[in-house]
């Protein structure tokens, strides 16, 4: 039985020790319309694959000692955010959900396959603002399922008094991610001319 | 109109036999278009037992097409959220502009969401191993890493040579930094 000074230790360690106030970050997940005026689409049909878990990808880092917790969902809006680059920037694109195989890139005609991971996800939080960087890891593979490259992109955005505005972390977030897949995309176009 | 009653008189004309035969013909074609799987559209493959999906993006509703494992539906849910939002404007970011001066109807955090939850977490001491990590796959680790054989297999590329060096960098616009570069590890 907890009794009363027990209580009230539990409660101090509950709201003294950890923050109850916190960020929970949400991108639109959407590309915003300078990415989609920007690209010209390639007259190439490609397959991107991300294992779903992708998705799932959040990140708790704090970016400093002083700042409020927070919480960036990155992977829900990443996965969809560079579904709708491949289909802006391929005239033939391909989103593949099965594992991807030799044969099954055989099977479709599909030259090249781009596999994208999130590696890094930083946070830096000052007086003055907030930066972000995310960095993935992407191989584009032939038919025959050989790598014919491998390269690590990073987008970034560092924006002052970003929360004080209303919606101000999560179009950062949203910018930050939409920098890294244009670095993806400008990469893969030029590798597959 | 000549060409047309020979044709019609050949029709009447026509022994019971060769009707026989095109009754044949037609039902032979009618089973080789549903045996033949490419001759069907959404049929699963039994190589790579694999099928031809169209699925709508779930923020923006243009549709693309999907190669999934065979008993995956278009129904079948593949992403977490389908809100539909307006498309970000980074003038938002700009410092010199106040909160509210650009519509955004996006989600947002106003930084009241209580992290009760975590704070019992960190009382107890679970959360001790998951602070400081940079990035949480919320699902366990073993799901976080499986399948990931063509994923490692980013190593295979043939001659580790580094070069063909991509950068995109947009140094300073609209009163703040943003970047974007990408760089070769390994090409063949």
């Amino acid at each position: 039985m907890l009794n009363s000074k027990g209580f009230i230790g539990a409660l101090l360690l509950l709201t003294g020790c950890a923050s109850i106030f916190g960020w929970d970050i949400h991108a639109p997940g959407l590309l915003s319309d300078g990415f989609i005026k920007s690209v010209q689409p390639a007259h190439q049909r490609i397959a991107l694959y991300f294992p779903k878990e992708l998705l799932n990808v959040v990140s708790t880092d704090r970016g400093g000692r002083t700042a409020d917790p927070q919480t960036y969902h990155v992977g829900e809006a990443y996965g969809p955010m560079l579904i709708e680059a491949f289909q802006t920037s391929f005239d033939e694109f391909i989103f593949l959900e099965a594992e991807p195989s030799a044969d099954l890139l055989k099977q479709y005609a599909i030259p090249y396959l781009v596999v994208v991971k999130i590696k890094n996800f930083n946070n830096e939080v000052n007086w003055s603002g907030q930066g972000l960087m995310i960095q993935t890891e992407t191989t584009v593979f032939d038919s025959n399922m050989i790598a014919v490259e491998r390269f690590e992109s990073s987008g970034s955005s560092d924006v002052k008094r970003v929360f004080s505005k209303k919606g101000g972390p999560q179009v950062n977030l949203n910018l930050a991610i939409e920098n890294n897949i244009m670095a993806i995309i400008e990469h893969v176009q030029d590798i597959l001319k | 109109m000549i060409t047309t009653v020979i044709a019609s008189e050949r029709s009447n004309f026509l022994p019971p036999q060769g009707g026989r035969k095109i009754g044949c013909f037609v039902i032979t074609l009618a089973l080789i278009v549903f045996i033949h799987p490419k001759l069907h559209a959404s049929e699963v493959f039994q190589e790579t037992n694999s099928q031809v999906i169209i699925r709508e993006h779930p923020k923006t509703g243009k549709p693309y097409v999907v190669i999934a494992s065979a008993g995956m539906t278009s129904e079948t849910a593949f992403f977490l959220s389908s809100k539909k939002f307006s498309r970000p404007d980074y003038r938002l970011l700009n410092p010199k502009v106040k909160s509210g001066q650009i519509p955004y109807d996006g989600p947002y955090s106003d930084s009241k969401r209580i992290y009760i939850f975590a704070a019992t977490l960190a009382t107890l001491g679970t959360v001790g191993g998951a602070v400081g990590m940079a990035i949480l796959p919320a699902s366990t680790g073993a799901a976080a890493t499986g399948g990931a054989g063509y994923l490692a297999a980013g190593g295979v590329v043939a001659a580790g040579t580094t070069a063909a060096v991509v950068t995109a960098s947009k140094p300073k616009t609209d009163g703040f930094i943003q970047s974007s570069k990408s760089e070769s590890i390994d090409h063949r």
